[in-house]
């Protein structure tokens, strides 16, 4: 790996703004990302995620502010940082009459860095050998997403950039590309991403952003996150003989179905079980906080706020 | 196991390979052009030939002189080197030089191809000037078949010695299309869509053309001339005069420079978002 200059930020967005004609499609959007870390940059279509990951990339620049990676300017110093940046754009057409060997040789050639993780990572997404000597406008679209990913990971970049990383890659697949960015993350690689997969970003990331017109609109800590968000629990008791729950603080709701409770809590549950363990329980279901609903309860909050 | 390495490992030699099947095809065509004009004249052999001419009405000899430059004393080498001027040859000339033009910004976005590319350590002055550079070599290898053409067609149909204002005939189309290519690049280099780019271009270049068609066959138009670029490309007084013109050619190198400088400038702060 090439030696950046040391920083405790990775990512730094500083106030962007990115106009496109009329449209804001950045508004003053703040960000860090610490090294070594994978962040989760969610948001749906047209939120701004592609305009965020190309002012990182240095495709675009920033109307106003700026973006900067172990310190230095995406948009002035972009050479230098793409010497140890890997990037997977969410485009992955390509009509090439080369073959996958001769592109990946001639990004090789551009990066001007020995590729020596690359026989393992092609072997790791399952990438048939003999398609390298196939020109990649037969490829489908999972293979050139696979051939994408081997030319951003190939000489063990220190900063991963991927926009949908595993669009368009088999649930076996998507596995083991999610191993690979845990040992990358070991490695002390700092990976950003935005993907709609969100039970796998849950899993892997440290943290995640959301994004919505442009704006940040919650950064939040993946292994606190289950002290913030609600989640839902499910008590079946051998009888009808149920306690009363909801008068402790951390319960929201509880409905009674004949011998089971749901209840939808938040934060610690030490004083629910207190309350229940007197009792004999059948069974106990308590989901995680799901990210899925964390992500969708910003965009109900958005809604009701917009009604 | 070991690396199969290539040798496309530069933005030049890659934008060259990707447009072989182009230089194949123009290099063919343009042989087979030449060859087929040294067969007529061959075949009309040169009194007939240039008798043949003469019958033709005054407007059509004026279009002729206007356009393709014949000068009847300067034989087959004359009239293949002044046919560099015909239309099929711009072209031709032309087709290869947009398409490069084209395809070094616009196409490659369009592609997405550029995404890889730029997230690489490499400037984007370094990347269009290779593409300028590659654009350049391929015109210069057509140019180079044209010029090999022509002397080839002297060896086998006539006995007419090479001259050195064929290698200047070659040398100021270089430089015309060069100045074509320049202007392609010129447009996309702010674009994302290779159609729009082809479209503008090719209206740009038509206009030129039927403005310097028109300003030698109508006086009322002749000041517009200067502002065609192929009122700088003149086959026939090279052949008439022997002489390097160094006017014509300064003009076209000035031109070639400034648009390939501006397409650099707006490629260097443009957005690629698409």
């Amino acid at each position: 790996m090439n030696n950046l200059p040391d920083s405790n930020l990775a990512i730094e967005f500083n106030e962007i703004t990115k106009r496109f004609s009329k449209i804001n499609a950045l508004n003053e959007l703040s960000l860090a990302v610490k090294s070594g870390e994978i962040f989760g940059f969610l948001g749906p279509n047209g939120a701004g995620k592609t305009t965020a990951i190309r002012i990182i990339t240095g495709f675009i620049k920033p109307t106003m502010g700026t973006v900067l990676i172990n310190g230095l300017d995406s948009w002035l110093d972009k050479e230098y940082i793409s010497q140890t940046l890997g990037f997977v754009p969410d485009n992955s057409n390509t009509f090439s009459s080369r073959s996958g060997a001769q592109l990946l040789e001639f990004w090789t050639g551009l990066q001007k860095t020995e590729p020596f993780m690359r026989e393992e990572i092609i072997d790791r997404l399952d990438f048939p050998r003999d398609a390298l000597d196939r020109p990649v406008r037969t490829y489908s679209q999972g293979m050139m997403k696979k051939l994408n990913i081997i030319q951003a990971f190939q000489n063990d970049p220190r900063i991963l950039v991927l926009d949908e990383p595993t669009s368009s890659l088999d649930p076996l697949v998507q596995k083991n590309f999610f191993e690979m960015l845990m040992e990358f993350k070991e490695k002390g690689a700092t990976i950003f991403m935005s993907s709609h997969a969100l039970a796998e970003v849950e899993k892997i990331c440290d943290r995640i952003g959301i994004i919505r017109k442009g704006k940040i609109i919650a950064t939040e800590n993946m292994s606190s996150i289950s002290a913030k968000y609600e989640r839902r629990m499910e008590i079946t008791f051998a009888d009808d003989n149920t306690p009363d729950l909801s008068s402790i603080p951390n319960v929201i709701k509880v409905v009674k179905k004949g011998n089971t409770l749901y209840l939808r809590v938040i934060g610690p549950v030490s004083a629910i079980i207190d309350r229940f363990s007197s009792y004999q329980i059948q069974d106990l279901v308590f989901e995680r906080a799901r990210l899925d609903d964390i992500f969708l309860s910003y965009y109900d909050e958005e809604k009701d706020n917009n009604a | 196991m070991t690396r199969k390495k290539t040798i496309m490992l530069s933005v030049l030699n890659y934008t060259l390979w990707s447009h072989r099947g182009g230089l194949f095809f123009v290099s063919f065509s343009i042989i087979s052009f030449q060859v087929l004009i040294a067969l007529v004249w061959n075949s009309l052999g040169e009194t007939a030939a240039v008798g043949f001419i003469e019958l033709l009405p005054d407007d059509i000899k004026n279009l002729m002189e206007s356009q393709f430059g014949f000068i009847p004393s300067a034989g087959i080498g004359g009239w293949l080197a002044s046919l560099n001027r015909h239309p099929i040859y711009i072209v031709l000339f032309s087709t290869f030089a947009i398409s490069v033009g084209v395809s070094s910004v616009a196409r490659e976005i369009e592609t997405g191809s550029i995404l890889y590319v730029l997230s690489k350590p490499i400037s984007r002055s370094k990347f269009l000037f290779e593409k300028i550079v590659a654009a350049i070599i391929g015109i210069s290898i057509l140019n180079l078949v044209g010029l090999i053409g022509l002397l080839l067609s002297l060896v086998f149909f006539s006995n007419d010695n090479p001259q050195y204002s064929f290698f200047y005939v070659s040398l100021n189309s270089l430089l015309l299309f060069c100045t074509v290519n320049s202007i392609a690049v010129m447009i996309s280099a702010g674009s994302e869509d290779s159609g729009a780019v082809t479209g503008k271009t090719t209206a740009v270049i038509l206009a030129m053309y039927f403005i310097d068609f028109l300003s030698n066959v109508w006086p009322y138009v002749s000041p517009l001339g200067s502002i065609s670029i192929f009122h700088y490309y003149q086959p026939s007084k090279i052949i008439e005069n022997g002489l390097l013109p160094w006017s014509d050619f300064s003009v076209l190198i000035i031109l070639a420079v400034i648009f390939y400088g501006i397409a650099i400038f707006v490629f260097k702060s443009r957005d690629i978002s698409r």
